[in-house]
């Protein structure tokens, strides 16, 4: 809500003190802990043991509810990361177990059973999945293309939380405003733009921005348990193809070409070399960043508005600023402060930069080589969200689950003597 | 001819679907999805309306409420402007919260009708997933082609974020590399260590609130304060505070900020800027300004007076000026900032406009000779270091010795300088010529003032001129032009329904603002040089002989009170909050009740 100062009252109308809505209780955040293991544990049971689409979307639209619109997108495990950042770097900064809790669960569970998460426990993954009518496929370069996003955006989010500047998975979120059903116009708008665009192409947001899904990407691609469709009796029929909006369902490879010895140490030579410029001049425009970047921390933003009203730049003083001039204290020292800010800013987004190289310079490597070879159908471990769309589209998933159905409805004892029981029957 | 029968049409097919497309609900889902959709988008594009149109109705800085709190400023006594800007503002907040309990409102409905379009979309558009058609064949080859689309875009990424980063890096300026930049410069040069200069300066309301400059905030004479006094005796000293001797019975008026009163004077030797503690009235300090040299011509020859320039302050530091063409800046311990000499004018009785401040220039008009001759100019100094950051082309006047004013006007902010025969206005952050208009005559000495949206000029004649035009406005911007009651030193002052004339003769003269036509004509029987001042509704008209005047301001005269001291005054005093600091030849008065 935007705010405006009160009226002057002169007729002795005296304001009623201030108030602070009061701390959420501690058994809450036990009770939100536990809502989210709950639904990561059904989650995983759903996607993974039941493989039943239905569940995993009831499920979804109960994230939505209570994150969403109860919880109003907050405490959220893409906003964690911050906190955590923030508590890294800043010994000062409590983080509060629940808050850590919603960083590690989601990590954890990704490690073992992949992006249950973002299956259905995510509101903002969940609001997104709940929109999708009509999913076109992009082309696999534009895909590539932009998913290095995800993970720069995430060194942002962590240098400008670390320097203690801002949070801005939080400021940026998209979706928090339409949760809480207010914020300012520009972000309101944000979230309608990324919910229209998510009918058409499948979770915008959480495929090419969300800086939380690059961290549970990484961790999903080395899970134990994945979301997978029986490869053995693929029959190349593509119908998990077509039913998943989001482009996790790599194809067959075939028989690739292979490159001799020599073309391939040239192709690594060339983009391994092109990796590391990437990486140095990365960090290079990273360090120059400073400047801009550190703006956004309040403090050097105060001593940019006093310096410039002291240059004559700024006629009218900002309310922090005319806080500043009456509290009476030295702008050197302000400046001093500001000073040590970009520094850190310097030697962050140096770190960022690099990063960033890293990043771009790790994808182009990914594409000098092929794929290793596939000879079904497979969901990708890093970009599959299980929303578990392709379980009730592939028709020897069907066919296995009419089987198990049979199975259980024909008790053994009635099985014909002699008649040997297969494992699949 | 008989009518032939129409031959029987064959029957039209039935609509049958697409195989694979025939749900049960995808009809009334389609038609439920087209309701639900017209009335969401519908819903949509009203919130939006309204968003658009709370803007306009933004407490913070709606234009309507501006405007009526720029003219309180004006008019602080005006009850009627007062309601209503009370109840625009009530208005205003009421339509923002009806405004926020409306978004919340559709919030809820657009949800509403989402949770039935969704699920109307999803059978809508439902088809049942069928293989493509076709043996699937692998195609070994377009890998290849799309890794090397998939290089060339993350390339792209990479360069367009580069691209990106090198643009914020360009654009980024920083003030506070700047400001330290400067102070380092010293440093680096090795140069004898100096403590930091101050390099920031006061806002408008920071100013509005103290007394920077001759006549006060925007030199109208007019205070904002309501509890200034309206009695004091110079016999019993009722009302007296404080008085205390000065060093120079110099014209100046005194400047005021927080508890230092600032004050010039000088002698046909020296001249000194000086400080008194505005709360005991005890010399503070005072510091010669120039180096001592040839004497100047006695004083009173000619109307000739020493240090009639009035000093200016920004709560950083004290500026002032002297005939001599030395300009100098103290800080508020009296430690010299910086100090230089402007040459001396060519003025036949001696330098006498005051400073005027804006942002951090201190902003000197230096008419002199005659028009013709192309030396008079306005220059605009860095408050912190002297250095000079603009000078106006050659002004087509002569010797002037009225004071410029800084204001709002028109929706801009004016410099109004006037000198025989241009009122001339300036960009004041560049010194680029607005407009001028050829208004005034003779010895140019009253002061220009900006009130009701209109400048005001005295010379000769009283001119109200619009201040919206560019270029030569004589023919196309001045509303109204009298030629009664115009004074020849103290300058014009309004209450922005009324412009007030002084005479030194003690002649009071009003005229109506927007009209210029004349509302009373009073003789005071009393010689007046202070400028007269306005404080909650009341003028001030402060006699030579020491005795002020109190009138109700209006279209009638209503003498309200007279307060004598034992004094000549020349000066125009500081009206601040609860005091009066009143300059005599001999004393500075601090006038008010003392605190039970």
């Amino acid at each position: 809500m935007e705010r405006f100062p009160p009226p002057d009252f002169e007729s002795g109308y005296t304001f009623p003190p201030t108030t602070a809505p009061p701390p959420r209780a501690d058994l809450m955040q036990y009770v939100d802990v536990a809502v989210l293991l709950a639904a990561l544990a059904l989650a995983a049971y759903f996607v993974l043991k039941l493989r039943s689409r239905k569940h995993v979307f009831w499920l979804t639209v109960f994230s939505v509810a209570y994150f969403g619109f109860y919880r109003k997108g907050c405490i959220c495990s893409v906003g964690s990361t911050q906190d955590v950042a923030l508590a890294l770097f800043n010994s000062h900064y409590t983080l509060p177990w629940s808050v850590l809790a919603f960083f590690l669960l989601p990590l954890v569970f990704a490690l073992f059973f992949g992006r249950v998460f973002c299956a259905a426990v995510c509101p903002l993954g969940a609001i997104q999945e709940l929109v999708v009518v009509k999913p076109r496929t992009l082309p696999p370069w534009l895909e590539h293309g932009l998913s290095v996003i995800p993970f720069i955006y995430l060194g942002a989010g962590i240098l400008f939380a670390a320097t203690g500047s801002a949070f801005l998975f939080c400021q940026y979120d998209p979706f928090v405003s339409l949760y809480r059903r207010s914020g300012a116009f520009a972000m309101v708008a944000l979230g309608g733009v990324f919910l229209l665009l998510g009918t058409m192409i499948g979770r915008p947001y959480c495929r090419f921005l969300c800086p939380y899904g690059a961290l549970l990407s990484l961790c999903s691609r080395v899970s134990r348990h994945n979301v997978t469709l029986l490869p053995d009796d693929c029959v190349h029929c593509q119908l998990c193809d077509v039913a998943c909006p989001y482009g996790a369902i790599r194809e067959p490879t075939g028989l690739l070409p292979t490159p001799t010895p020599q073309q391939l140490w040239q192709r690594r030579l060339v983009f391994g070399g092109l990796a590391v410029l990437l990486v140095l001049g990365g960090g290079w425009l990273g360090r120059q960043l400073a400047v801009p970047f550190s703006k956004l921390n309040p403090t050097v933003a105060l001593a940019e508005q006093v310096a410039a009203e002291a240059t004559g730049k700024a006629w009218q003083m900002t309310d922090a600023s005319k806080v500043f001039h009456d509290s009476g204290k030295p702008a050197e020292e302000l400046y001093a402060q500001a000073l040590r800010i970009r520094q850190r800013f310097t030697v962050g987004g140096m770190l960022w930069g690099a990063l960033a190289g890293l990043v771009l310079g790790v994808k182009l490597l990914s594409l000098v080589q092929f794929d290793r070879r596939r000879c079904s159908f497979e969901p990708d471990p890093g970009q599959c969200v299980a929303c578990a769309r392709c379980y009730t589209h592939c028709p020897n998933e069907q066919a296995r689950i009419k089987r198990e159905q049979r199975a259980k409805t024909i008790p053994l004892s009635a099985a014909p003597a002699g008649a040997s029981v297969t494992k699949n029957a | 001819m008989p009518d032939q029968p129409a031959p029987k049409l064959p029957p039209l097919p039935a609509k049958t679907p697409a195989p694979g497309d025939e749900h049960p609900w995808k009809e009334p889902a389609r038609r439920t999805a087209w309701v639900a959709g017209i009335y969401c988008a519908v819903l949509a594009v009203a919130l939006i309306f309204s968003y658009f149109q709370s803007r306009q109705v933004n407490p913070v800085d709606h234009p309507r409420l501006v405007a009526l709190k720029a003219a309180l400023v004006q008019k602080p006594t005006d009850e009627n402007l007062k309601q209503q800007i009370r109840e625009l503002d009530l208005e205003l907040r009421a339509a923002y919260f009806r405004h926020l309990a409306r978004v919340q409102r559709s919030g809820w409905l657009l949800l509403g009708g989402v949770l039935v379009l969704l699920p109307a979309l999803h059978f809508a558009t439902w088809r049942r997933r069928l293989p493509r058609p076709g043996k699937y064949v692998v195609r070994p080859d377009l890998f290849e082609r799309d890794a090397r689309l998939s290089r060339l875009a993350v390339t792209a990424v990479a360069v367009l974020g580069a691209g990106l980063a090198v643009w914020a890096v360009k654009s980024a300026h920083s003030d506070l590399d700047v400001v330290l930049a400067k102070q380092a410069a010293p440093a680096k040069a090795q140069i004898s260590p100096a403590p930091a200069v101050d390099a920031s300066f006061p806002s408008r309301e920071e100013m509005a609130r103290h007394w920077p400059r001759f006549r006060g905030p925007e030199g109208a004479g007019v205070s904002p304060y309501t509890n200034v006094p309206v009695r004091w005796d110079g016999e019993s000293s009722e009302g007296i505070l404080w008085k205390t001797p000065l060093p120079y019975g110099s014209p100046n008026s005194p400047v005021v900020w927080s508890n230092r009163v600032f004050m010039t004077g000088g002698n046909s030797g020296q001249r000194e800027v000086f400080c008194v503690d505005a709360d005991t009235g005890k010399l503070l300090w005072q510091r010669p300004v120039g180096k001592p040299g040839k004497r100047l011509p006695p004083e009173d020859e000619e109307g000739r007076f020493y240090a009639t320039s009035t000093c200016a302050t920004d709560g950083r530091r004290v500026f002032a000026i002297f005939e001599t063409g030395d300009l100098a800046a103290f800080d508020f311990q009296g430690q010299p900032v910086w100090q230089k000499s402007l040459g001396k004018p060519d003025n036949q009785y001696g330098h006498s406009a005051s400073l005027e401040l804006y942002k951090n220039l201190l902003i000197v008009q230096w008419d002199q000779a005659d028009e013709e001759a192309g030396k008079s100019v306005i220059y605009a100094f860095n408050t912190a270091t002297g250095a000079e950051v603009w000078k106006t082309a050659p002004r087509p006047v002569g010797a002037s010795w009225s004071t410029p004013v800084v204001a709002s006007a028109g929706n801009r902010t004016l410099l109004v300088a006037t000198g025989n025969p241009w009122l001339m206005t300036y960009d004041p952050d560049t010194g680029a010529e607005v407009w001028r208009a050829q208004v005034c005559h003779g010895e140019v000495t009253p002061s220009p003032i900006v009130a009701g949206g209109l400048v005001i000029t005295a010379n000769e004649e009283l001119v109200a001129t619009k201040p919206d035009g560019t270029g030569d406005v004589t023919k196309t911007h001045v509303l109204w032009k009298q030629l009664d009651g115009i004074p020849d030193i103290c300058s014009p002052l309004s209450d922005g329904k009324y412009v007030y004339l002084l005479t030194s003769s003690g002649i009071l003269t009003v005229y109506e603002l927007a009209t210029g036509k004349r509302q009373y004509e009073h003789e005071l029987e009393m010689e007046f040089k202070a400028s007269p001042a306005l404080a909650a509704g009341k003028l001030y008209l402060f006699g030579e002989n020491g005795v002020t005047i109190l009138a109700a301001a209006g279209p009638k005269f209503q003498e309200l009170g007279r307060n004598k001291l034992s004094d000549l005054v020349f000066a125009t005093p500081a009206l601040m909050e609860g005091r009066i600091y009143l300059r005599g030849r001999n004393q500075l008065y601090c006038l008010g009740q003392k605190a039970p």
